[in-house]
This record gives structure tokens, sequence and C-alpha cells, in this order.
């Protein structure tokens, strides 16, 4: 048996998986080879120091806060995923009915130009005359219906319905949402 | 009660038995913890973490592998994430030396008086050579040495072949053996 073997056999030994005759083979090559046998007591002594290191007690509240950590688990506990179903469904179901409720209508963006005179718009049932930002209206207008009003009217503004700023992207998303469950609910 | 019953009951919702879990298993991991992180509050806060992990991964625990072992798989996950943190700087729990040496805290014993006075330099010593090894061989001279667990526990742990689990307890005893040769 060489000493490269003879290595493995102690760490079988130390492993308690030696057999009797590997055992009595190691004790064998130990007699007679002094490099093997300081190999031997060297490993045997390395790993009683590791037994030196005694087990280290947790904080003895480390339970009870492991316990009050623990999340609510029964038979009739709600999987994650179908929590955040829920509150996405009903999310969009409350943005639904809030833009409903608050009157928002389908946009429709109309580029208006007017070269004076009276020009009169009445937009859809259900939608508004828009005049974005930066756009002028030359002469009165006047709408049978709501306007979002940013841009500028050169003349005078007859407005039958409500008048407020173009809506923004709340508004938007809101009547969108408000349009697909009118959609889903067959109004 | 075997852990495999406390496991199921634990999946119907019976705290207690999850609770009979932790107490069975609190010390061990937070020891692994411990010896592989060398700081006592942050091995408590990663142990906490273990068991609220096992709890919420209840459902996909298997049982055809040992609780223990899929209980050690998740705290080796997340002490890596932790030294890894280390590492990039982002968790200064270490202090690092003139030399470069990165020296974590020096453990306090005032809880358990008997260490006191079994040769602190010794302990100290094989701490420190514990930590000196590579982070595998570390842990599975941990599991092996210390936690006293089989090879084939430790394979399931690891996710590594047995002849690989030796082969790194084989060498790390050698480094061992040269770290700590003037001790003792």
């Amino acid at each position: 048996m060489d000493c490269r073997e003879t290595e493995l056999l102690c760490h079988r030994y130390l492993d308690k998986e030696i057999t009797t005759e590997e055992f009595r083979a190691l004790k064998d090559h130990l007699r007679v080879c002094p490099r093997c046998l300081l190999v031997w007591n060297s490993l045997r002594e390395t790993v009683d120091l590791l037994a030196v290191l005694a087990d280290e007690p947790p904080d003895p509240e480390l339970f009870s806060r492991i316990m009050m950590r623990l999340p609510t688990r029964g038979r009739w506990r709600i999987k994650p995923r179908i929590l955040r179903f829920a509150a996405v469904a009903a999310f969009t179901l409350a943005v639904g009915w809030a833009g409903f409720f608050t009157g928002t209508r389908q946009m429709l963006t109309a580029a208006v130009e007017s070269r004076g005179g009276r020009m009169t718009v009445v937009p859809q049932p259900g939608r508004a005359l828009i005049i974005p930002e930066g756009a002028t209206v030359l002469g009165d207008l006047y709408v049978e219906g709501d306007v979002f009003l940013s841009g500028k009217v050169e003349g005078s503004i007859h407005v039958t319905g409500r008048s407020r700023p173009e809506p923004n992207l709340w508004h938007r998303l809101a009547g969108a949402v408000s349009r697909f469950w009118r959609m889903l609910w067959g109004r | 009660m075997a852990d495999g019953e406390l496991v199921a009951r634990s999946k119907k919702g019976d705290r207690e038995a999850f609770g009979e879990l932790v107490l069975r298993y609190q010390k061990p991991i937070f020891n692994f913890v411990y010896r592989l992180l060398r700081h006592r509050e942050e091995a408590q806060d990663v142990t906490q973490e273990v068991f609220l992990r096992a709890f919420r991964a209840l459902d996909r625990y298997s049982p055809e592998q040992p609780f223990t072992a899929w209980l050690y798989k998740i705290a080796n996950n997340l002490c890596i994430d932790v030294l890894r943190r280390r590492r990039n700087g982002t968790l200064p729990l270490a202090t690092q030396t003139d030399q470069g040496e990165i020296r974590t805290e020096i453990p306090d014993h005032a809880h358990n008086p008997e260490l006191l006075f079994a040769g602190w330099e010794t302990r100290r010593a094989v701490e420190e050579a514990i930590a000196s090894l590579p982070y595998k061989y570390r842990v599975v001279t941990i599991l092996r040495h210390l936690q006293d667990l089989s090879y084939q526990e430790i394979c399931a742990i690891t996710g590594q072949p047995e002849g690989t689990v030796k082969a790194q307890i084989h060498r790390a005893r050698r480094l061992l053996r040269a770290r700590l040769s003037s001790v003792g």
C-alpha cells in the first residue's frame, strides 16, 4: 500500500467508514512509514480541534420573533397570484366606474381652424370637442356639448355643455376603462 | 412526532406544528449560519428568514427529501447572498484590516460562560482556520464536523455528488491541518 492510499484510509477512518481489513492495512503501513504516521496524527488532532467549537445558542427570543412574523396560513388561504389578479380587477372596476360617474367622455381631438365668423361645433353624443394647447380658433365658437379648452379662442365661445382643461392621462385612462366596461356590460 | 407529520400539519395551517419544527431546528440552523457569517446578530436575522421562507414555501416542499436538508439548503443560499453583498460592499459588517484581511466580530461568549474558560485562543484559532477556507470547503466542513451530518445529507444540501463532497472534506482537512499545525 502506498502513502497516497494510506491518506485515503486515514480519511475513511475519520469518517468511520473504514473496514476491519483496511484498518489492519493502515496500521501496518503506519508502523513502517514515519511520514504517514505524522499525517495520521495531525489529521486526527485537526478533527479533534474542530470538536472544540461547541454549539452557540441563539438568543432566547429568536423563537418568538420567528413565530410572530409567520404569515397567516390556513385552509382558505388565498394565493398571492389570485390576490394580485383580484386587486387589478378591483382597481380597473373602480377606475371604470369613477370615470363613468364623473362624466368623462370619450375623447375626440379635432383640429379646429376658423378664419373668422362664427363656427358651430356639435360633438357626437358622448364625445367632447378638444381645443389642444397651441391651437387657436379665430372667431366665435359655439359648442353644443362639452369642450376641453387648452388652446385659445380669439372671439367668444359659447358652450352648452361643460368647459374644462384638456383631459390628462387620468381622464383618458378612466375613459378607456369606462368604454371597456360599457362594452362588457352591453351598454 | 416525525418531521413529515409536523410538515403535513403545518401545511394545513397548524402553527403549533411549525413551531415544533422551529424549536427543533433553530439551534442547528443558527449555528450553521453563524459559523458561515461569523456575526451573531446577522446570523439570527438570517435564521429567522430561513424559517419564514420555509413556511411560505411549504407547499413546494417534497417529502422525498429530508426536511433538515431542505432547511439547510435555504440557509446556505441565504448565506451565499449575504456574503456576496458583503463582497460588493453593501453590507459593511466586516472590517478590513490593513493587510486586506476580512475580519468579522469577535464571538461574544458571555452568554455561555463555560466557553470563556475553555481555551479561548484555541477556539479563536479554529474559527479563523475554518473562516479562511474557500466557501465550498467551509460549508462541507461545518456540516460534517460541526453539524455532524452524513454524507448523504450533505449531498442533498449542496447538490453535489458524494465523491465531490468527500474530496472537498479531505482537501479541507489538509488545509486545516496546515493552518492549525501550531495550535494544540
